[in-house]
């Protein structure tokens, strides 16, 4: 064991650093109108001083509660859900401020969530994830504590508190729209999953019983991985087009060079790799000294696949797939350039329009959206995870 | 039960074969060890009796029947199987690795259950306790303890022990290997018992095979391996301590004389091996002590005279 220092290390660092973004960078951005380049204001120029301390305050806290390096679950929940606090307060006095100075700055400005607050969000989420981890024993309060900042943030969102927000406001311009496009993304991104899962085990499970396959295998996935987003969509335009001239039934179907079809191909090769890589590894960890008895005692090649090899590699294989569907949401934003598919939609009107708002609508979204995914595949995979395998699951990444 | 007979295992890029023309026969209700150094080929001998190895030829047999026509599951699920690393699911419970082979057999559920709760008894684990415990959070003796049980789960008249108390400390082993004999003692079973210690060879065999380089050297009782070695190989195998060795596997009871004194410096209980009865001899620097019975009572002598005859006598 290396030696304990005095100080939580993790939390003083974040909580400084949490501070000096607020006052070493910008707190929103006032646009006299939509595309403005506008002006930069500081937390003492956007907030009230009253608001200046409470924006403070859980930063603050963080930091006391880091002053010692105590193994307690108690103190790292409390340093978490400071830092959510924090997070969730420097949004909220975003909107804030937003919401006093649009009054009298025009009828088109907008007022954008500046640097300051991003820096504070991101050390924010690395004590809550660090508090998360020391809290590894304690699955309830692990979650409670990387619950707390989302649902306040979404009670912020529903109470409509930042609404003034530039991002809101794009929102509220493209409501439908923006909900149509989340449901496209979130259908293509797994459907691309569920078509790659069948693929991916399977591969995976033919690289495993046929050793000579792997390396084959294992090449052509690799391949899929290495070429970049774009080219993968270029690649691909070419022969569906042809494809969807020479089959009209599969032209009425709407597959063609643009569209769903080409991005839901792209996303499923990029999602294969950690798939097979992660069936044919949990295939292979299970002990050979358990697939020995397992034959020396009679079961047929069948039984120890379905009843010890499966089960055994099912929870790598799913955190493979996990991380297969949080690249595939990523890589939506691909859809763009397909005739505007899903979330990167905003992000490519937004670029187009010079509004950054409207590009953090779409890339935030995203973000957000995978995040979600990645929560809920985890509270999959420890359901997956056989009892007896459990507590190895930590070690997983 | 079991029987070899010019059985050869070649593997393709091997020089020379695994096993090479082996012929044995396995006595029925005892334990017979394989042992030798690392490549001897003892383990591909045992694994070739429930077909996990295809001998290259030559047939093995069990209970009269070429195990080549015997359906190789139905053979397998007949054939208790212990190993080293014991190989435990662990994604199972203890309940459910000792059932697996009763399960694979479509016993009822509550046979099953009734089934493996005796044995865990057997080998002395809690039933209440281990059942629903799950591998990993086993000892490695407690886990080795369930590998044993799995194998005698079905009740086989056959089982196939490879290194079995290998991955423990020497104490355990030691008291797995003291369980394990009183098993046997109860259970008489046809044991193929795969080691390298020859000391837990001669602890545990009735009937010893060595073997070296795929060959078999000699097939023999315990006390005959340590008195008449069949070569310079047996005998450097069974080590500098022969002398030892061969008293060790002798009793208190069958040198000890009646006499008339029960007057004497120090005693042994009759169980015990003879070469305690002389660890005793020379810590008291009596030339003769006394031998008791399980109750204490004094009941004969043993002395250096008595160790020496016993070295005279011949083994058969």
């Amino acid at each position: 064991m290396a030696r304990r220092s005095g100080v939580h290390k993790v939390g003083v660092a974040a909580g400084a650093f949490g501070l000096l973004a607020a006052c070493a960078l910008p707190f929103v951005v006032l646009r006299s109108s939509r595309i403005d380049s506008g002006v930069d204001l500081w937390v003492w120029q956007a907030l009230p001083p009253w608001a200046v301390v409470v924006l403070a305050v859980p930063w603050l806290v963080v930091i006391a509660l880091s002053l010692r390096d105590r193994r307690d679950r108690v103190f790292a929940a409390a340093r978490g859900l400071a830092a959510s606090a924090a997070i969730v307060v420097a949004l909220g006095l975003a909107g804030f401020a937003a919401s006093h100075l649009l009054p009298g700055a025009g009828t088109f400005a907008r007022v954008s969530v500046g640097g300051s607050v991003w820096v504070m969000a991101f050390f924010g989420y690395v004590v809550v994830l660090s508090a998360r981890r020391e809290l590894e024993g304690a699955p309830v309060l692990a979650w409670s504590i990387s619950l707390a900042a989302p649902v306040l943030i979404i009670v912020m969102l529903v109470t409509g508190w930042l609404d003034d927000l530039g991002v809101m406001v794009e929102y509220e311009n493209q409501k439908e729209r923006f909900w149509e496009q989340a449901a496209v993304t979130l259908l293509v991104a797994a459907s691309a999953i569920v078509i790659a899962a069948f693929i991916g085990v399977g591969l995976g499970l033919l690289a495993y019983l046929r050793r000579r396959t792997d390396r084959a295998i294992f090449t052509a996935v690799n391949i899929f991985q290495t070429v970049p987003g774009l080219a993968m969509i270029g690649l691909l335009i070419g022969p569906l087009a042809a494809l969807a001239n020479a089959v009209p039934e599969l032209r009425a179907l709407g597959i063609g060079g643009l569209g769903w079809a080409p991005l839901i191909i792209a996303l499923t090769l990029y999602a294969l790799l950690p798939i097979v890589r992660n069936s044919f590894e949990g295939l292979r960890s299970v002990s050979p000294a358990a697939k020995d008895a397992g034959r020396g005692m009679g079961m047929s090649r069948a039984q120890l696949m379905r009843r010890i090899e499966l089960p055994i590699a099912r929870p790598v294989i799913f955190s493979g797939i996990r991380t297969s569907s949080v690249q595939a949401v990523g890589n939506s934003i691909l859809g763009a350039f397909l005739g505007g598919i899903g979330l990167g939609f905003f992000v490519l009107q937004g670029m187009s329009a010079q509004s950054t708002d409207l590009i953090l609508l779409g890339s935030i979204s995203i973000v957000i959206m995978a995040l979600v995914v990645d929560g809920v595949m985890r509270l999959v995979e420890h359901v997956l995870t056989p009892k007896g395998l459990r507590s190895k699951e930590a070690n997983r990444p | 039960m079991i029987s070899f007979e010019h059985v050869t295992k070649r593997y393709e890029v091997a020089e020379r074969p695994a096993v090479d023309d082996l012929t044995i026969d396995v006595p029925d209700a005892m334990v017979t060890i394989l042992i030798g150094p690392s490549g001897s080929g003892k383990s591909t001998t045992m694994r070739m009796v429930n077909r996990l190895i295809e001998p290259t030829s030559g047939v093995v047999r069990l209970g009269g029947a070429d195990v080549r026509d015997l359906d190789v599951e139905d053979l397998r699920r007949g054939i208790g199987y212990a190993i080293q690393g014991v190989g435990l699911f662990p994604h199972w419970t203890v309940h459910e690795n000792v059932g697996v082979v009763p399960w694979l057999l479509k016993w009822p559920q509550p046979k099953i259950d009734a089934r493996v709760r005796d044995l865990l008894d057997l080998v002395g684990l809690e039933p209440d306790v281990y059942d629903g415990k799950y591998p990993d959070e086993l000892s490695g003796g407690e886990a080795q303890r369930v590998g044993v049980a799995r194998a005698l789960a079905a009740d086989p008249p056959v089982l196939l022990m490879d290194e079995p108390f290998g991955a423990v400390d020497p104490l355990t082993r030691d008291r797995l290997q003291a369980e394990f004999t009183k098993i046997q003692q109860a259970l008489r079973k046809t044991v193929v018992f795969v080691t390298h210690d020859i000391d837990e060879a001669l602890k545990l065999g009735d009937r010893i095979a060595i073997m070296r380089e795929g060959r078999l050297v000699q097939f023999d009782k315990p006390e005959c391996v340590i008195a008449y070695p069949a070569d310079d190989f047996v005998s450097d195998f069974v080590g500098s301590e022969r002398a030892l060795k061969r008293l060790s596997l002798a009793r208190v009871a069958g040198v000890a004389s009646e006499t008339a004194t029960n007057d004497w410096a120090a005693s042994v209980p009759r169980s015990a091996t003879l070469r305690e009865a002389l660890a005793r001899i020379l810590e008291t620097g009596e030339r003769e002590i006394g031998v008791s019975d399980e109750s204490g009572n004094i009941i004969g002598s043993v002395g250096l005279e008595d160790v020496f005859a016993h070295f005279e006598r011949p083994v058969e």
